[in-house]
């Protein structure tokens, strides 16, 4: 948080903005175009938990091992592009790419394997489009957020690609740190929390849930 | 006609070739079996998912399979003993070739021909199962047994004979203390169709010899379940794979994939060593072998996805239900897991992975 305040401060300099206009309220950004770009984490996910297993004489299951299947929690970089429509409605684009770590835990293991969580590093891109709608357009400025879109996986070898789709609901607010032209250049930091529901992809046929939250730099001008 | 006759003529001249291993067989029910094997692993093709039967043919490794489907059999009309009239054997094992047939992802199909007079294990070109009276086999329920055209390698028969021994059921249930017809059916229908066993299975040693089956997942493991069960009805995963692998059904190849490597000891390679690819999403194990001298395996015929790599050494079943007993099968090694996630493509297969096993 305090790096993504200092880097702000830095483009802030740079764009050569008056710090004292960061006290000004600020205008309908309409007819504005709204860039932010910081880091996202994504949460863990559980994938699939359950026995390898075999069957007896009399049909009941065998444990062999019991396992469970997780994508560890990551940090991706996060660029998002957003068009004002009015002085509360902003329609976005957002696009994210990490990695992060698909990992299969195996214990209990009947012939005493010694207990092991194997691991695969996992290429991870989204593409969203969605909507913000501001509570209020003041110097914090809170917001919600609903989108969807498309997230593709790909593994170490970039043998398989596997794609799904998220949907993604959150909010968070706005802190403008400088504004220029009576508000219609303005700086400053967004820090947001989301749900991220995605469906297919690596090792999903049901639906998962997962929290993410996003730390970025945004410039309106 | 003539190309008939000489194509019978070329089975008999086999037949004489494999008096040997047929004999084996009989004595002991995967003997024959390891014999095939054997010729497997001479192979110069490497890597053979499951253990499938070949032939060595002018030189060059031919995988056991039927080339034309729907493959032919008939039943004997001896095949009848206490408990099991020839109509009840007819459709109990009409249902083990039924339950092959409807692996969505294979194309083997079979056709059932009629009653005959010949006994299983008559050369006559025709595929015959049936009941056998043979006390002398103690521990065969069944067995099967294959003559080839040693010009092309191509299967012209498989004779599959139930021990009238033992004691039989077909009952929708089971029944106590007798064998369930279609589940031993299944198996052999499996050898019939050119696979070979699976390890898939977890045995412990009986007092007075032999082992007792504590679980399997395979119906190709070479031991059966006891007596009143009817487990070994279903196909698993494992037999699926194995005889999609056989006979890929159109599109099977390219929606599936492979996973290869090789498994070490301390920088040696390990022959027979057991790999078992485990589906953390369906849960399913689908094994395979070590099976050149490069300690070279493969698993094939899987869908894509991640899997747990697993291996182990041979040792819930008999060294020979599998290998030759020329062969050195290493059991000498701990269980353990690969400690990376192995991703399979979707038609084709990754990098060849190295599984470094330590002695026990």
């Amino acid at each position: 948080m305090r790096r993504a305040v200092i880097t702000a401060a830095v483009v802030a300099a740079l764009l050569g903005a008056d710090s004292a206009s960061a006290r000004a309220q600020s205008t309908d950004p309409a007819g504005t175009i709204d860039v932010a770009i910081g880091p996202l984490w994504m949460g863990r996910e559980s994938l699939a938990t359950g026995d390898a297993r075999e069957t007896t004489s009399s049909g009941d299951p065998f444990r062999l091992f019991a396992s469970s299947t997780t994508l560890a929690a990551m940090t991706a970089g996060e660029i998002r592009l957003g068009v004002p429509l009015g002085r509360r409605l902003e329609v976005f684009g957002d696009g994210s790419f990490g990695t992060r770590q698909l990992r299969i835990a195996a214990t209990a293991d009947f012939e005493n394997a010694t207990p092991i969580t194997a691991a695969e590093r996992v290429e991870q891109f989204t593409l969203t489009g969605g909507v913000m709608w501001f509570v209020s357009r003041s110097r914090v400025a809170p917001f919600v957020t609903a989108e969807a879109g498309v997230l593709r996986e790909l593994h170490e070898e970039r043998t398989l690609v596997e794609s799904g789709r998220i949907y993604l609901v959150g909010g968070g607010a706005d802190f403008v740190l400088a504004t220029r032209r009576g508000g219609r250049r303005t700086l400053g930091a967004r820090v947001d929390a989301r749900a991220m529901l995605r469906s297919k992809g690596f090792l999903l046929e049901s639906s998962r849930v997962s929290p993410a939250v996003g730390i970025s730099v945004f410039a309106r001008f | 006609m003539s190309s008939s006759f000489d194509r019978l003529r070329t089975s008999v001249i086999k037949r004489v070739a494999l008096m040997v291993s047929l004999s084996n067989h009989e004595r002991r029910r995967a003997t024959s079996l390891a014999l095939v094997c054997s010729l497997i692993v001479t192979s110069a093709q490497p890597a053979f998912a499951y253990l499938k039967f070949g032939v060595r043919v002018s030189g060059r490794q031919v995988t056991l399979r039927w080339t034309q489907t729907p493959v032919r059999y008939f039943i004997s009309d001896r095949s009848s003993v206490p408990g099991v009239s020839v109509a009840d054997f007819q459709a109990a094992v009409g249902r083990a070739f039924d339950t092959w047939q409807a692996v969505p992802t294979a194309s083997i199909a079979y056709q059932f021909g009629g009653l005959t007079a010949a006994q299983p294990g008559d050369e006559d070109g025709s595929s015959t199962l049936g009941f056998r009276d043979r006390p002398d086999l103690d521990r065969v329920l069944a067995s099967t047994s294959f003559v080839i055209d040693v010009a092309t390698g191509a299967l012209i028969e498989s004779d599959i004979f139930f021990n009238s021994t033992f004691p039989w059921s077909v009952a929708a249930a089971g029944e106590a203390n007798r064998f369930d017809l279609q589940s031993i059916a299944l198996h052999e229908v499996g050898h019939l169709s050119g696979l070979g066993h699976s390890a898939l299975g977890e045995t412990e040693l009986r007092e007075g010899g032999g082992r007792r089956v504590l679980a399997s997942e395979a119906v190709m493991f070479p031991i059966a379940y006891a007596p009143g069960s009817i487990t070994g009805r279903t196909l698993r995963a494992d037999d699926i794979a194995g005889i999609t692998d056989l006979y890929p059904d159109n599109g099977a190849g390219s929606d599936t994939g492979v996973i290869t490597g090789r498994v070490t000891k301390n920088g040696q390679p390990i022959f027979g060593a057991h790999v078992v690819a485990f589906d953390p999403q369906t849960l399913h194990l689908i094994g395979s072998f070590s099976l050149t001298a490069q300690g070279e395996f493969s698993i094939g015929a899987l869908p894509p996805g991640p899997r747990l790599l697993r291996v182990e050494p041979l040792d819930d079943a008999d060294v020979e239900s599998f290998f030759s007993s020329s062969q050195t099968v290493d059991l000498d090694f701990r269980v353990m897991f690969f400690d990376r996630v192995v991703i399979v493509p979707r038609g084709g297969g990754g990098s060849p992975v190295e599984l470094k096993v330590v002695p026990k």
